[in-house]
């Protein structure tokens, strides 16, 4: 039995009007669906072939990947390109959920999936996405976490890259609740492509940990860690973020950086960029900029008649730039918009 | 618009007093050229007027129409009219020209009050194209990455936009060529409506060719020590500073730390950056 989004929560209905193909699961179960042609749901975990790519020692993966509420894998066949994101809404709200769903993308498949992850009660939501990007098939996988001051939430998202793949993975905590979230991305298959960008802002007494892990397996692979951050009020925020180049995968690039803006007196922002090589032939770097809102600037735009709080949004905003690559349309535009200043308090 | 009086100022940056007893009034309508050699005072002045965090006021007053400056905080003051477009502007990555105009701009309204977009974006473009700036400066990020020239260029840009009731200029021709120069300078005298005041820190004379001044004052160890009309600019441009240090009794201009060691003290005149890496 399909409801219509009208019936979803106000805050989210106007996303799930605005989307082209979406898919919205509440209450546990698929609730409405308009994916298109070329794309096959099916409400269980993946084939074991698929599944043996996704093997973690994470004992929260395992752990999500046997047990859990709703499973679906979503198949996106060769070739398909689509001409509008999908968006997958997901409601955590009013009970412990456990969602698993897989993406199983063929070779040469071109495709954007936005995640909205959503929840209005203290209750925990672990959602576990893994998606296979196959041979030269081309993914932007967009994730918004928005979930309830008292809830508390493990996002992880498993990426496993065939050769000539580009996959873009960008990543938004903009929540209240207590928020572990890992990305955790392989690159299979020789010049494969991998980027994570992630924003996170901490506000109250939240505690937000966000964790990239960034294999390369094959050689002539690139992959690219970015991390943005705020920690306001009494917030911790901490970025870890690991490049891993394994023996013999030459000429390949790893790269990570980490830029952080402390505003509250009491917050703590931690990043600890890791770099683990072991082959010579490699272009790696990882660099992190933690610091409090430079004073000059302050005072500049100050200086122009703009208040304390006008002038730290817009330096804010301009840090958080990179959240404007997830604001696809209006609607969303002004959806993050309104919850980046709930989170800052401006 | 307005008149800004400045009385017996003292100020002090990390408890070294810088100025020492600044007393000036600028009226309505009125534009002021301060001049002086290097380090002495003149753009802690400015800094001073538009609340700079570092510096502290230690003695004296600042009024606008009577009313306390000092009271008002760095924002407060621009709303009130004061603007300083300032040597070194701040890149700002991340915010744009136009949200931080059209910001600063409705910031001047009532609040639920916004600026009307037509009406900026008209402005806007009048303004850079008065400016000679590249068109898509509403979309570039707050000078980031400007040469020295763009920058300065987009001080006056913003000075436009905001219309202040008393603009300070501080060292706006230094990294300017000479067309820019002559932009900026059009741009300003387009400015002097007879309401709108001036003050304008320069090193050099060749500012006042673009940009009339009413009164001429020249700055030393952190005060006033002379002021007059343009007269006073041209007898500096052929004889320098010295015969004004004569005048006033005064050896060593600036207000750099002040050393007991008569012999160090010829040093620090004479090389300053050196005796700065020595300590």
């Amino acid at each position: 039995m399909q409801v219509s989004p009208n019936n979803a929560p106000e805050l989210i209905a106007p996303l799930l009007n605005e989307a082209t193909y979406m898919l919205y699961i509440s209450q546990g179960k698929i609730q409405s669906n308009t994916l298109p042609e070329g794309i096959t749901i099916t409400e269980s975990t993946p084939k074991d072939a698929l599944h043996a790519n996704f093997v973690s020692d994470d004992p929260l993966v395992s752990h999500n990947q046997s047990n859990h509420d709703t499973a679906i894998t979503l198949e996106v066949k060769e070739g398909i390109t689509l001409d509008a994101p999908i968006m997958i809404m997901i409601d955590g709200s009013n009970y412990d959920y456990t969602v698993n769903i897989t993406y199983d993308i063929h070779p040469r498949a071109c495709i954007d999936i936005h995640e909205y992850l959503y929840s209005t009660s203290d209750h925990t939501l672990n959602y576990l996405s893994q998606t296979h990007v196959g041979e030269q098939a081309q993914v932007k996988l967009i994730g918004i976490a928005n979930l309830d001051l008292m809830s508390t939430s493990s996002v992880q998202r498993l990426v496993r890259s065939q050769a000539s793949s580009h996959t873009e993975v960008r990543t938004a905590q903009l929540g209240n609740g207590r928020t572990k979230q890992d990305v955790d991305m392989d690159l299979l298959g020789e010049h494969a492509y991998g980027e994570v960008r992630t924003v996170a802002v901490a506000s109250g007494n939240q505690e937000v940990l966000i964790n990239t892990h960034l294999e390369h397996k094959a050689k002539q692979t690139e992959g690219y860690i970015e991390h943005y951050g705020v920690a306001a009020d009494e917030s911790y925020l901490g970025f870890e973020g690991t490049g891993k180049i394994h023996k013999g995968m030459s000429q390949s690039n790893a790269h990570q950086s980490n830029n952080g803006v402390v505003l509250g007196e009491y917050a703590r922002l931690d990043a600890n960029p890791l770099l683990l090589i072991d082959e010579y032939d490699v272009e790696a770097s990882h660099g992190a900029a933690i610091g409090r809102i430079d004073e000059e600037q302050l005072y500049y735009l100050m200086s122009r008649g703009l208040s304390e709080s006008d002038a730290q949004r817009l330096i804010i905003n301009g840090f958080l730039a990179p959240l404007k690559s997830m604001m696809e349309n209006d609607v969303m535009r002004d959806h993050i918009q309104s919850l980046l200043a709930n989170k800052t308090g401006r | 618009m307005a008149t800004l009086e400045i009385k017996n100022l003292h100020a002090k940056v990390d408890d070294q007093e810088i100025l020492k007893g600044v007393n000036l009034t600028i009226e309505e309508g009125q534009t002021h050229a301060i001049m002086g050699p290097n380090g002495t005072g003149k753009s802690t002045l400015a800094s001073v007027i538009m609340g700079h965090p570092r510096y502290d006021v230690t003695e004296g007053t600042i009024t606008l129409d009577g009313v306390n400056v000092l009271d008002m905080s760095t924002d407060e003051r621009a709303r009130a009219g004061l603007f300083l477009a300032m040597q070194a502007p701040q890149e700002v990555p991340g915010v744009t020209n136009s949200d931080f105009i059209k910001t600063a701009m409705n910031a001047r309204l009532d609040e639920g009050e916004n600026v009307s977009l037509f009406k900026f974006i008209k402005k806007f473009d009048q303004a850079v194209e008065k400016l000679k700036m590249r068109e898509d400066l509403p979309h570039r990020f707050l000078n980031d990455g400007f040469s020295g020239g763009e920058k300065k260029r987009n001080e006056i840009l913003q000075m436009r936009m905001l219309e202040p009731a008393i603009a300070i200029l501080d060292e706006i021709d230094s990294g300017l060529d000479i067309d820019a120069l002559k932009t900026v300078g059009q741009n300003v005298t387009e400015m002097q409506d007879g309401k709108r005041s001036f003050m304008m820190i320069t090193h050099y004379q060749r500012l006042l060719d673009y940009i009339k001044a009413d009164y001429v004052h020249v700055m030393m160890q952190g005060r006033i020590v002379k002021s007059g009309t343009v007269d006073l600019v041209r007898s500096i441009d052929e004889n320098g500073y010295d015969w004004i240090k004569e005048e006033v009794g005064i050896q060593d201009e600036r207000v750099v730390p002040q050393n007991d060691d008569a012999d160090e003290q010829t040093v620090l005149g004479s090389c300053a950056t050196r005796e700065a890496m020595e300590k």
